[in-house]
């Protein structure tokens, strides 16, 4: 690889200091008053459901829509009214956005032509862009001749030309195979480590953003809910939302009774805090099967079972308000796994266990 | 709390400059004219205000409302016959195995490369006081009138109503189709519940046309409309007859109803149309049916053997001697200086007025298209422009005619050098054709990506590199496209110049109006025919163009 590609890695300093942000589309509120540090050099992943203003956050970063109110500063410099054209970032596009017209050579040193290099500059550097990306012998072909995975690495490679303070990708892998898309996954992971390059993904795949941030942004209805890294936003969810946007848990109301935390004819012992309703989450691997009658167990029966293949879901009726089952995952080589549905059994809820939200 | 003013690019500045630069020209050549027409039509005949009075005039002459009930019915007549016939033609084309396909297709477009006066005047060829089918005619009918009319409209608007029809009904779903058949729904129910509702904006929009089409030309009703007066040879009798401009714009503005009511319809209809077409139907590919197909070809031989006889007709009246005395042939009708005093000279101005109409119109109509889609900010101009580009939609040439001749011609006008001149009627032209061409080069500029122009201004790329890389190359098809279109209009119009020419810049259109005027039927049939030929050439050069183009653009081009 060309060493000048390659980009120091920085302290974590912030790079991109965004403030305030407001979008309004008339009385729709895309983005209410965000505000945002992303650190140089790093991985940050959009995430939220569709609607929830990720991509408007990331036009607004581009200039392709302006902000209403706010302020965006990259690398010290306000850009928040800048033209697309005057600001620093490469973009890669879900629909990739090749031109038809020009061979992968000419896409990727499409933005090349304009520094007034000479010609077989621009090739050998064209040449090390598609040699990064995996596609080196592809420059005379056209983009239709190509696989979807592979165009959109044309794409990558087009956007890196210009060596960029900020990588843009918005639902870069969404129109791609699952296989390829876990595949392209890992390689861009891994070319922005080697690059360095401060990156934002935008997707609404928690997998493709679990498995690549390095910071995952999570908004919902203009606003950010949650900043953390992934193992953050599934062990120590903040809000309610998260909770229920990132993995799968079982979801419930409970009222305070004393000390403990009361649900149907649930009783959870000593769990209760100040709050008199609470909303109660629960994470299935984290609960376990008892033998019936153990202390402390919560007695049911197995209603549903799902395979997973490293282990079995099952669903348990305990006693919870609308016959809500509680989803517990058992090892799919454990003795819980064989159970059959119908079976009595039980199940232990550590108190560390319990996510409580207001309900 | 401040509010984000966007930073002006240097790409911003040329865009918005382009864009106001469009919004003058629509305005000089649309705005103003048509604006200029109400206000001739509140003057009297030596340009003093008399408010109303023209209109009470033309309410209280009956003459006058009779042409109008004249040109209402024999458009609807038109309509009645000629959107059925094309159902059939574009149901045989979309929907059976019939062959030879292509060629029923091809004969089906003939009718675009001719002035409407072609089939007025094989008409009467045919049907005429020496036709030579006058036999076939019922006891005291004549062709000069309401049926020459409608028969020659019937073929002239044939192939405009079969486009739309066929396009309804060739973007069928078959996944609709196969769910009928799986509930065993009898075809004839499908084909009232499925086909036709499918079908159903096409045949809405080419009633529309029709309609307009009729109420508004000029050409037929002149040539075989005989004493039969409709609204449009009113207007003409008005202007150049009695030099009554005003009540030429009042009639001018009685036409402009229908048009403006048909506008409306076909606008509710299309966007209707929208929310049909779903991204996920599958194509239905007919099926080879024997005895259908046979009926197909039954439906299309009738109606094509019908544009194949007015075309031979035509060619073969223009080089007879002396129809029905001489029948010898000659070429002497094509020596058109012995009947009109232009001659050749008139072919030379339509051919001048073709390629300048569509060299010219062409990277006007889509540069603006192109600004109105792709510019940031600036929504005023934006939507002026949208606004005005299909004006011209709603009105009919000859009322855009009389607009201009006043507008162009007035003294206090300093545009008015442009009086007289060959400029004005390709100007006119461009605008005559303006929506029909902007709307296509938007259509085929939002099939392209939004996205090539932000990741071209990532890379800093400027906006005119963009275009001229990968937008106009990508774009070219429809180019030809627009440019074929302005180049057909402008070498078959007659409604819209027949007010604006001078002896210097007469087309040959109008010599076949002043060639039919004196008699000179034959070389009236002579002239048409060789718009016929320049139309044909024009076109086929076009269609290679498009073939070798697909050839070199192969690698990329998918179709």
């Amino acid at each position: 690889m060309d060493p000048s590609l390659r980009r120091q890695v920085r302290p974590a300093v912030s790079y991109l200091a965004i403030r305030q942000l407001t979008k309004r589309f008339g009385d729709f509120q895309a983005l209410a008053g965000v505000d945002l540090e992303i650190a140089a050099g790093s991985l940050v992943c959009f995430l939220g459901p569709s609607g929830c203003g990720k991509s408007t956050l990331l036009r607004a970063i581009a200039g392709l829509d302006l902000p209403t109110s706010g302020s965006i500063h990259q690398a010290g410099r306000d850009i928040t009214s800048l033209p697309p054209e005057q600001r620093d970032f490469g973009i890669v596009f879900q629909s990739y956005a090749l031109f038809p017209n020009l061979t992968v050579a000419a896409n990727v040193g499409y933005g090349l032509i304009n520094l007034r290099q000479p010609r077989a500059e621009v090739d050998r550097t064209v040449a090390d862009l598609l040699t990064l990306v995996g596609l080196g012998g592809s420059g005379p072909k056209y983009p239709a001749q190509l696989s979807g995975g592979q165009q959109q690495r044309v794409a990558l490679a087009r956007a890196l030309a210009l060596k960029p303070g900020l990588l843009l990708l918005d639902e870069p892998l969404s129109a791609l195979d699952a296989r390829v898309r876990v595949h392209l996954r890992q390689e861009i992971k891994a070319l922005q480590r080697r690059l360095g390059i401060t990156t934002i993904l935008v997707t609404h795949d928690q997998e493709e953003a679990m498995t690549m941030a390095d910071v995952v942004v999570v908004m919902n209805q203009g606003g950010i809910e949650q900043v953390g890294r992934a193992e953050d936003l599934y062990d120590r969810p903040a809000t309610k939302f998260i909770a229920d946007f990132i993995g799968t848990m079982t979801a419930f109301d409970a009222v305070r009774d004393g000390s403990d935390l009361v649900a149907g004819s649930v009783r959870l012992v000593g769990t209760a805090d100040s709050q008199d309703r609470v909303a109660v989450r629960l994470r299935p691997e984290r609960l376990q099967l008892a033998l019936p009658g153990v202390a402390g167990a919560h007695a049911g029966r197995l209603t549903t079972r799902e395979f997973l293949g490293t282990h079995v879901r099952l669903g348990i009726d305990v006693g919870l308000p609308g016959a809500t089952a509680l989803l517990v995952d058992v090892p799919a080589d454990g003795q819980g796994a064989a159970l059959s549905v119908g079976a009595d059994v039980a199940v232990l809820i550590p108190a560390d266990a319990i996510h409580r939200f207001a309900a | 709390m401040s509010i984000v003013r966007a930073t002006i690019s240097r790409d911003d500045v040329w865009m918005r400059a382009g864009l106001a630069l469009v919004v003058a020209g629509l305005i000089g050549g649309i705005a103003l004219p048509l604006g200029s027409l109400f206000w001739l039509a509140v003057l009297n005949r030596d340009g003093a205000f008399v408010g109303l009075e023209n209109f009470a005039r033309y309410a209280s002459t009956p003459a006058l409302a009779n042409s109008a009930w004249n040109s209402v019915w024999t458009a609807a007549a038109t309509v009645v016959i000629v959107v059925p016939l094309a159902f059939g033609y574009a149901y045989a084309l979309t929907r059976t195995c019939m062959k030879p396909r292509w060629l029923f297709n091809a004969i089906a477009t003939i009718p675009l490369l001719a002035p409407s006066l072609l089939p007025a005047i094989a008409l009467i060829y045919l049907f005429g006081n020496q036709g030579l089918l006058r036999p076939l005619m019922v006891e005291g009918g004549t062709i000069y009138g309401p049926s020459g009319i409608i028969a020659a409209h019937v073929f002239f608007t044939f192939p405009q109503a079969l486009v739309l029809i066929a396009t309804a009904l060739a973007s069928a779903d078959a996944r609709l189709y196969e769910a009928a058949r799986a509930l065993k729904t009898s075809p004839w129910r499908i084909f009232w519940t499925v086909t036709v509702p499918g079908a159903r904006y096409g045949v809405i929009s080419a009633i529309v046309v029709v309609f307009t089409e009729v109420v508004t030309d000029f050409g037929v009703a002149k040539v075989i409309g005989g004493q039969f007066p409709v609204l449009a040879t009113d207007v003409y009798k008005q202007v150049v007859g009695q030099q009554n401009f005003p009540m030429g714009a009042v009639i001018g503005l009685v036409l402009l109803l229908p048009a403006l009511g048909a506008f409306f319809v076909d606008r509710y209809v299309q966007k209707r149309q929208v929310a049909l077409l779903t991204a996920r139907a599958v194509p239905l590919e007919p099926k080879p049916d024997a005895a259908r197909d046979w009926v197909a070809f039954g439906l299309c031989a009738i109606p094509a053997l019908g544009i194949l006889m007015i075309f031979a007709m035509s060619a073969w009246a223009s080089v007879i001697q002396y129809w029905p005395y001489n029948m010898a042939f000659t070429w002497r009708h094509y020596d058109f200086a012995q009947t009109d005093p232009a001659g050749w000279g008139a072919v030379w101005n339509t051919l001048v007025l073709a390629v300048l109409t569509a060299t010219i119109g062409t990277p006007i109509a889509f540069a603006a298209a192109y600004l109105a889609d792709r510019s940031r900010g600036a929504e005023a101009l934006v939507t002026i422009t949208r606004l005005l580009a299909v004006v011209p939609l709603a009105v009919p040439g000859l009322v855009m005619g009389i607009a201009y001749i006043f507008f162009f011609n007035a003294p206090w006008n300093p545009l008015n050098i442009l009086y007289a001149t060959m400029a004005l009627l390709v100007l006119n032209t461009i605008m005559r054709q303006f929506p029909v061409t902007f709307l296509t080069a938007t259509t085929a500029l939002k099939g392209i990506d939004r996205e090539f122009e932000q990741v071209s201004a990532s890379l800093k790329v400027p906006l005119w590199q963009t275009l001229r890389r990968v937008i106009l190359p990508i774009c070219i098809p429809t180019l030809l496209i627009i440019w074929i279109y302005f180049f057909l209009y402008a070498a078959t119009t007659l409604s819209s110049i027949i007010f604006l020419y001078v002896t210097d810049t007469k087309t040959a259109a109008i010599a076949i109006i002043n060639m039919d005027e004196t008699g000179a039927t034959a070389s009236a049939a002579a002239m048409a025919m060789v718009i016929v030929v320049i139309a044909a050439v024009a076109k086929a050069l076009q269609l290679l163009a498009g073939y070798w183009l697909d050839r070199r653009h192969a690698q990329w081009r998918k179709r």
